[in-house]
């Protein structure tokens, strides 16, 4: 049976749609489904833009890089949205972005940000979420959670956003003992999971007392399914964020429109919408929040520099491997 | 000689599979930036990871064989068994089980807190080499039973009569009955699901707890999307392929390449069972039930104890998606396995090698990860085609060209059978084309339907594919159920695997044949 959909998909292979201007945004799955930021996004930027928006979604940030690597020249991307602080210095030396041109000083001072190429959209906090219920005090710093008795699940830094936020939160306190780190928490360790919702849905199943998350994590539950119960732990030495970033595709061919749609995201509309879709934090000051959100920016956090994690990755991934694998 | 002219033609059906892999290996070649470093294959990781794979997959065959065996047996020997055609669509089905609904099935008993893993400390962890075995043997036993039970039903009666008038022990039937019945079998099917678990991919993925389990395939995986490294990925493939495809060829060699088929259907061996033998065979086959069925109920009763939260238009429509595009692979793949069988059969009497390598050619997209087929193909075509336009008629031939290994391990016995029954009748009459194909149509159209919806439970599993030409506003099933369980939609992705897996239950069960139940 072929639904009306698919129908309406055929009939656009044989005849050629063509609309004056489209951007093409390449972003990951989650955000362009029907209950991530994209629908409402588009609706709110097409109303403005006299264009068509047309999200184009991968599995993840990576995929989408790698489509872009893969289709290099040939790419139809105009904006890539998605990837995050962590990895972005890759995506300057592969050369894939172009300078925005974009005005970012609306962007919350403490996020100190300042690159000419990525333009910020939102942010959260790596941290270990637990259940309320079954912890009543929970770790405060990674000796404290290596001296108790919990169970813990993280994901593989190699495969998952998550997983490489831990190893250079880790081997950002501790520079010369990240090794003694892995190793502590290895005994705890019920599993080491691909992708953050492998090991996120072990966790909500009762399959550990820890897993690393967001600090925003909690605050979907409590709006979503109005579930008091989870809570992300804050670690006193503090912890590090994820900033997720848009740039201009270096083979685009309406830089001007791609750079109206990266000031559209740092816009209060559009930053109204992304923290309960997307559950993250606003990267701009004065949007109204909701008290659930109250415990997302923790008291102390840690500045990252992307080229140092560019450089030492593999060196990190490597001790962390024969430092859990033993 | 082979090669004549007359020869040609049949190798000419083999030329999509080939084209397909040279398409791949192109893609792939052209649009790698590192050079190929040798200098890995020395490495502590690589080596450690090699010997897991083997390790992982030979066991998990071992314990397959092992456990298949008294459950074969017991279908054999008794006459009646409470819900025998039930428990025959159960082992299809299982072994047709997208993987991640098993492993949610086996997290909610065996888990941290699972129903059946209970007690301080807890017994069991689901993680690690003892979990990827449980969900190996769970995937591929119901496979070897059905083999080895097909095997021992070829026995005839009167054999089984003649073993009961000369009064043979149990270890006697089993020595000069029995095992030369399966004995033609098991290099192959031992071949074959040491294979599937060498390749195995999503229950490494999920189940082997981090980097002390990684196999060769998982390896693949992360040279490919992770270090988007394609030269270290392409070598890894090929020392995949290298294992897996020799071991098929040895099984090829070693025995007289009988390939098996699965549908199953019951004739009574006319032995009488004694008391305690029909025990022991009642206990196995009730066993066997409880360890096939458990997970599948336990993912139910988790969808269904939160009440319906599903959306139903998205869901229809993702089924509808999931359906539209197996449908297509699995009616392109069965000709074309029918077809490429051809220069493996023509072959057959004459040049037994020739035939064994043309076999071996139409098997051989089994033993190439799905991944590399699909990012090879992705970066040959990016350049040439517009893929978000073509992104269907992609996944229907992708989907297809796996599929095909399997329609051509159902269809060969069979079309083998066909030819030794037909081959000088077909030399004096020499029938054209049509008439052939009209011939044989009619000879193997009763094992197309069971086939056509193996084939078509297959493709609906499919998630590696999907992720690479899928058009997101258009989801499949699959896709679907990760998007909801990437939002924090647990529930509803349950509930939605569990809608997946009815589907998969209902072309299953329209596949058994239907009069097999009779007696």
């Amino acid at each position: 049976m072929i639904s009306l959909r698919q129908l309406a998909w055929l009939s656009a292979l044989i005849v050629p749609v063509s609309v004056a201007q489209t951007l093409t945004v390449y972003t990951y799955d989650s955000f362009v489904s029907e209950w991530g930021p994209g629908p409402q996004l588009e609706t709110l930027f097409e109303a403005q833009c006299d264009c068509d928006l047309n999200f184009v979604g991968s599995a993840d940030g990576v995929a989408m890089l790698n489509r872009l690597r893969l289709e290099g020249k040939k790419t139809q991307a105009d904006v890539l949205l998605g990837l995050d602080n962590l990895i972005l210095e890759q995506a300057k030396r592969e050369q894939l972005v172009q300078p925005h041109g974009v005005d970012t000083s609306a962007v919350s001072a403490h996020l100190e940000w300042t690159d000419a190429e990525f333009v910020p959209f939102d942010y959260g906090y790596f941290a270990w979420v637990y259940d309320t219920t079954r912890i009543t005090t929970p770790a405060t710093s990674f000796e404290s959670l290596i001296a108790s008795d919990a169970r813990i699940i993280y994901q593989d830094p190699r495969t998952s956003t998550p997983g490489f936020g831990l190893m250079v939160w880790i081997n950002q306190l501790y520079p010369d003992s990240a090794n003694h780190i892995w190793k502590g928490l290895a005994p705890l360790t019920e599993t080491v999971s691909q992708g953050w919702w492998e090991g996120y849905s072990l966790f909500l199943n009762g399959g550990a007392d820890y897993v690393l998350s967001y600090t925003t994590s909690p605050a979907y539950h409590i709006l979503a399914e109005s579930d008091q119960r989870y809570a992300a732990a804050p670690f006193s030495a503090g912890h590090i964020a994820q900033i997720e970033v848009a740039a201009i595709s270096a083979q685009s061919q309406q830089p001007a429109l791609a750079s109206q749609f990266l000031s559209f995201l740092i816009s209060p509309e559009a930053q109204a919408v992304i923290p309960t879709t997307n559950w993250m934090l606003p990267v701009i000051d004065g949007v109204a929040l909701d008290p659930a959100f109250d415990g997302a920016a923790p008291e102390r956090t840690l500045t990252v520099d992307p080229l140092q994690v560019l450089n030492e990755k593999t060196n990190w991934i490597r001790a962390w491997r024969s430092a859990v694998a033993q | 000689m082979a090669f004549s002219r007359r020869a040609v033609i049949p190798w000419l059906t083999l030329l999509p599979a080939v084209l397909a892999s040279t398409i791949a290996v192109w893609g792939l070649l052209s649009a790698r930036r590192e050079s190929f470093d040798l200098g890995f294959f020395t490495d502590p990781y690589f080596v450690s990871t090699l010997t897991f794979s083997l390790k992982q997959a030979a066991l998990s065959c071992v314990l397959a064989l092992l456990l298949a065996l008294p459950v074969a047996r017991a279908l054999t020997f008794m006459p009646q068994l409470f819900g025998r055609r039930w428990f025959m669509t159960l082992t299809a089905l299982a072994f047709v089980m997208p993987s991640f609904v098993l492993i949610t099935g086996l997290m909610i008993l065996l888990g941290a807190n699972g129903w059946l893993n209970f007690g301080d400390p807890r017994p069991w962890s689901l993680f690690g080499l003892q979990g990827i075995l449980l969900a190996h043997v769970y995937l591929n036993m119901p496979l070897a039973v059905r083999v080895l039970y097909q095997a021992l039903q070829s026995v005839p009666q009167d054999s089984w009569r003649l073993s009961q008038q000369h009064r043979l022990t149990g270890w006697q039937r089993w020595s000069h009955i029995e095992w030369p019945a399966i004995k033609p079998h098991v290099g192959l099917l031992a071949a074959f699901i040491f294979v599937l678990c060498f390749n195995s991919f999503a229950v490494v993925l999920t189940l082997g707890g981090g980097p002390k389990s990684t196999t060769l395939e998982l390896a693949i995986y992360q040279a490919l999307k992770y270090d988007f490294n394609l030269s270290e990925a392409l070598l890894l493939s090929v020392v995949q392929a290298v294992i897996a495809g020799s071991v098929l060829l040895a099984a090829g060699y070693s025995g007289k390449s009988s390939l098996f088929r699965i549908a199953v259907q019951h004739r009574p061996t006319g032995l009488a069972v004694s008391v305690a033998n029909a025990l022991g065979h009642r206990l196995v086959y009730a066993v066997a039930w409880v360890f096939l069925l458990l997970p599948i109920v336990a993912v139910m009763i988790k969808a269904l104890s939160h009440g319906t939260q599903l959306q139903g238009i998205p869901l229809l429509a993702a089924t509808g998606q999931s359906l539209l595009i197996a449908v297509s692979a699995a009616l392109v793949a069965v000709p074309l396995g029918w077809l490429m069988l051809w220069p493996a059969r023509h072959f057959q009497g004459t040049h037994a090698r020739i035939a064994l390598w043309a076999e071996w050619l139409a098997l051989h997209h089994m033993v190439i990860p799905t991944l590399v087929i699909g990012v090879g193909w992705f970066a040959f075509w990016v350049s040439r085609i517009d893929i978000n336009r073509a992104s269907i008629p992609l996944l229907v031939m992708l989907n297809a060209l796996v599929l095909v290994p399997f329609v051509v391990l159902q269809l060969k016995p069979l079309l083998v059978l066909w030819d030794q029954q037909h081959r000088r009748l077909l030399g004096n009459w020499r029938p054209n084309l049509w008439h052939r194909f009209f011939i044989e149509w009619t000879f193997i159209v009763p094992t197309l339907k069971p086939l056509f919806a193996l084939a078509l439970v297959l493709a609906l599993g499919d998630v590696p594919l999907f992720a690479l030409f899928g058009q997101s506003d258009q989801p499949t099933l699959t896709w679907y159920i990760y998007r909801l369980a990437g939002s924090y939609r647990l529930d509803q992705a349950a509930q939605a695997a569990l809608m997946l897996l009815l589907l998969s239950s209902l072309l299953i069960y329209w596949m058994e044949p239907r009069h097999a139940n009779r007696r």
